[in-house]
């Protein structure tokens, strides 16, 4: 096959999985503000979305926070032979992007690809169909509570990883660099402001929304087999780092502009 | 009850692709259970499914004078993240919009008539096949279907336990007054539960006799399959 059909195709093929994200994406809408609730689905859901990851997201910001100062030291110190401004460069570092981007990341290839294995399987083996000959509604039963469970899981997770990435931050940089912790938290207060976590929390709320319902249609669009189930897996982990990484960038240049955060 | 006219459906959407079946034209009466047989590969399921209203088809209509439809699947279909309690309560409080302590006492009933009570907090992949399939004949009734679909119903089953489905099948048919239509490749159950049966082949459909009249049927289709004779 030639390139230029090759390219055609996948961009056929991204344009038909946006608009089908955005088809879910107002359906969503319209139950968050029409119901139904389906209160019990998402506390199921935040059970299985935010307590599940919590230990992976502890580990992984906690060494995020032991080496992020071990590097801006190293950079202060080679750059202007001062480390008074670890506390700073760190907290604004963890605050805007990594505090943020790490958790979203791990949701995505934790729950994001459980979400799309779990609807793909149930696709191949019938049980969607189940579903609709039962005249459930397959939006508000399996992805609404997922929508809102992740939106809020990943808000708390987001708040929860930067407070533990500082805090290790802490540690080294009073263990290694001699700061007292009033020390280190008054230099912090000196730069970081409300600002930043008001940005810090529309970007874990924007990714909240976004994770769940791109896995969800991938899961929708799942090929029969176990190979379907994979393909449509690692499409989905893939389309989901993209998007993070892409609409981080967006947010930041946005919320500098706005909020000059 | 059931009237369906000119039904084709294609292999794939595409426009060039080859038609699966074409033209098919029968009409089901209320309270009649008819059995669709056919090789492998043949499009009994997807006509089935086009039924239910899962899959369109590519020409023709279907009149359901009745659209209240219940399915028991090939593979079951059943919800692998609830329980078999939970498997019924989820289309009674869904569904038929009862109240959780409602559904719990229908959902009880019914995995008792199906022989299930003492497995009711047990998951799919914790039952025997013969159990999967009692409780996707029990999640296929608990709304109480005008119109009941079986896909395969004993396909992967041993002797015994075909039976037992197959007794199950009728008993529930007397006591629910449903329409039945049934998918499967089994001659004894065939005509065991159908009051008439048709044989798709080659995209068409062939019989719509009686269980008797079917297995002396001169149509050529008819022997060939009855008697497994190659062509």
């Amino acid at each position: 096959m030639k390139w230029d059909v090759l390219f055609s195709e996948f961009i056929k093929t991204k344009l038909k999985t946006f608009f089908e994200f955005y088809e879910l994406l107002k359906k969503v809408l319209k139950q968050v503000f029409s119901g139904p609730r389906r209160e019990h689905e998402i506390k199921t859901a935040i059970v299985k979305f935010g307590l599940q990851i919590l230990p992976i997201i502890v580990i992984s910001t906690a060494f995020t926070g032991l080496v992020i100062t071990q590097e801006i030291a190293w950079h202060l110190r080679e750059s202007i032979h001062a480390i008074s401004m670890i506390p700073g460069f760190t907290g604004q570092f963890v605050l805007r992007e990594l505090g943020v981007v790490i958790p979203a990341l791990l949701v995505v290839s934790n729950l994001g690809a459980a979400l799309t294995s779990e609807i793909g399987t149930m696709k191949t083996t019938d049980q969607l169909d189940a579903l609709k000959l039962l005249k459930i509604d397959l939006v508000s039963f399996l992805v609404y509570p997922r929508f809102i469970a992740s939106i809020f899981s990943l808000v708390c997770l987001t708040m929860f990883s930067i407070f533990v990435t500082l805090l290790f931050a802490l540690v080294v940089a009073s263990l290694q660099y001699n700061f007292s912790w009033l020390e280190y938290l008054n230099a912090l207060r000196h730069f970081v402001g409300f600002k930043d976590v008001v940005c810090a929390f529309l970007k874990a709320l924007v990714f909240g929304a976004v994770i769940p319902l791109i896995s969800c249609v991938y899961g929708f669009n799942c090929k029969e087999g176990a190979q379907g189930v994979g393909t449509a897996t690692t499409n989905s982990v893939v389309t989901n780092t993209l998007v993070v990484i892409g609409l981080d960038f967006v947010l930041t240049y946005v919320s500098t502009w706005i909020l000059g955060a | 009850m059931i009237q369906v006219q000119g039904l084709g459906k294609k292999f794939n959407n595409d426009k060039t692709s080859e038609w699966l079946f074409r033209d098919l034209t029968f009409e089901i009466k209320e309270n009649e259970t008819v059995v669709f047989m056919g090789a492998s590969g043949t499009g009994k399921t997807t006509l089935l499914k086009i039924i239910g209203g899962l899959l369109n088809p590519d020409q023709g209509k279907i009149e359901l004078h009745n659209e209240h439809l219940g399915m028991v699947f090939q593979k079951n279909a059943l919800f692998d993240f609830l329980t078999a309690e939970e498997n019924l309560l989820l289309p009674l409080t869904e569904c038929m919009q009862q109240t959780q302590i409602d559904a719990k006492k229908e959902a009880q009933a019914f995995l008792e008539v199906v022989g299930l009570k003492d497995s009711a907090k047990l998951f799919p992949n914790e039952l025997s096949g013969g159990m999967q399939k009692r409780l996707g004949v029990a999640r296929a009734l608990v709304i109480r279907p005008k119109i009941l679909l079986y896909d395969d119903p004993t396909a992967g089953l041993d002797p015994i336990t075909s039976k037992k489905i197959a007794d199950l099948m009728i008993k529930l048919k007397k006591q629910y007054q449903s329409t039945v239509l049934i998918v499967t490749n089994d001659l004894k159950r065939a005509t065991q539960l159908g009051d008439r049966i048709y044989l798709l082949a080659n995209g068409k459909l062939f019989g719509g006799l009686e269980p008797n009249g079917f297995l002396l049927s001169n149509e050529p289709h008819i022997i060939q399959f009855v008697f497994g004779l190659r062509k």
